[in-house]
């Protein structure tokens, strides 16, 4: 009994907040009454090598949906951890991340990186000229390759909100 | 009557014939061992999790064989097909596709039904992107069909078809029932025969087989009792072994 008690603890999979529930998340919490709009960034060879570098493996897509609020973006993306999907959500402001959730796991090992102790550690955080993460984030124990996907889908995230029109906005107006 | 003893030095002869035989036995089965508990201990640096197993031998030792599914859809001279979890495109994998549930040409993109996505394809197949819930998208999809030019997607909540614009992202009613639906055909002996050849399954990668290799299961159960029977001479060689240092001390 106690046995399967950990395991249901162990196991993480499932939905965690829908993609509503994450765009309310992301953009009422600043009190900004503009409306959230959807939007397509299209991925060329350049762009799509940038992004294969950054997810360590080919990306395959030529556009990618993102919603926008004034100048914030939110980007709902998925990465194979060990061999399942983990989509994650992802909302930018200021050329910052403003908030990165776990929208739906679906592995059987690694699901601690849907908790808030680990998400929390995105807030703030921005991309270098390297495409890299300007802040390190901890690790979480046994969920190594969980871990990877979601710091990779922060940088992508990143990346593709510099390519839209929204980050020059922010930039010109800084 | 006095109890016969074995004079000590007959035992440790005898013993160490015996951890000598056992120690050069083994030795396949240790190198086997070491190897592939190496490998698993570094499986995530390694990616080993990643890496699908493609060898027909090994997929055949597993007992894998590839799935006949009916459903194929035929579409701008190619032949569409779900197996297992993966989409092949007149034979060759284009990628992950739970229960393929209808292919349709619509403008210059070939747009193919997964159970819980669409995925848009190029003309050269190409991934342009994949849609699903996210998107606005009602799922689990039953079919999909074209109506003057526009998607018309029928999933199972709510059971009413509807047009999908895949630019907008939106879902509007129809006004009318006329639907040309998706449909599936017999595929054809010689890409089965493809298929069959190039299948591989998810769950099957260079970690599970490590791991199978490293318990003995992949050898069957023949393969599990010489493990164990290794683990007993393992045990049986370290007190040996301790022994015979401890009495030449």
């Amino acid at each position: 009994m106690i046995l399967t008690f950990v395991t249901l603890l162990a196991t993480a999979k499932g939905v965690y907040l829908t993609t509503d529930q994450f765009l309310e998340l992301a953009f009422t919490q600043k009190g900004i009454d503009k409306k959230v709009e959807k939007k397509s960034l299209w991925l060329d060879k350049s762009i799509k090598q940038t992004a294969s570098a950054i997810l360590d493996r080919p990306y395959h897509g030529l556009r990618v949906r993102y919603w926008v609020q004034g100048s914030d973006t939110a980007w709902i993306l998925e990465e194979i951890g060990k061999e399942k999907p983990i989509t994650i959500g992802v909302h930018i402001h200021n050329n910052a991340i403003a908030s990165l959730r776990v929208l739906e796991f679906r592995e059987s090992r690694g699901g601690e990186v849907r908790h808030s102790f680990f998400t929390e550690q995105f807030d703030n955080i921005s991309l270098t000229s390297e495409n890299r993460l300007d802040a390190a984030v901890d690790g979480v124990t046994g969920a190594t390759l969980s871990v990877w996907a979601v710091k990779k889908v922060a940088r992508l995230a990143l990346y593709f909100h510099q390519l839209t029109p929204y980050a020059q906005k922010t930039n010109t107006s800084q | 009557m006095p109890k016969k003893r074995i004079p000590r030095s007959k035992l440790r002869f005898t013993l160490l014939k015996w951890h000598r035989r056992i120690g050069a036995s083994l030795a396949v089965i240790v190198i086997l061992l070491s190897v592939t508990g190496l490998l698993l201990n570094h499986s995530d640096q390694l990616q080993l999790a990643q890496e699908k197993l493609t060898s027909r031998w090994v997929l055949g030792m597993y007992g894998v064989k590839a799935p006949i599914p009916a459903q194929s859809f035929f579409v701008e001279d190619r032949w569409f097909r779900g197996v297992d979890k993966h989409l092949y495109v007149d034979g060759v994998e284009v990628g992950y596709c739970l229960n393929l549930k209808g292919v349709v040409s619509l403008g210059r993109l070939l747009v193919v039904a997964c159970e819980k996505n669409l995925i848009l394809l190029t003309s050269e197949l190409e991934v342009v992107e994949r849609l699903s819930e996210p998107h606005g998208l009602p799922v689990p999809f039953n079919r999909i069909g074209l109506q003057d030019g526009y998607l018309v997607v029928d999933a199972e909540h709510p059971n009413k078809p509807r047009r999908f614009d895949i630019d907008q992202l939106s879902l509007t009613p129809l006004l009318e029932n006329s639907v040309q639906w998706s449909a599936s055909l017999d595929t054809p002996q010689p890409l089965q025969d493809i298929i069959a050849s190039v299948y591989t399954v998810d769950d099957l990668n260079v970690e599970r087989l490590l791991l199978d290799v490293h318990s003995g299961r992949f050898f069957g159960p023949l393969g599990v009792w010489i493990v164990d029977l290794s683990a007993l001479l393992f045990l049986f060689l370290s007190c040996s072994g301790f022994w015979l240092w401890w009495r030449r001390r």
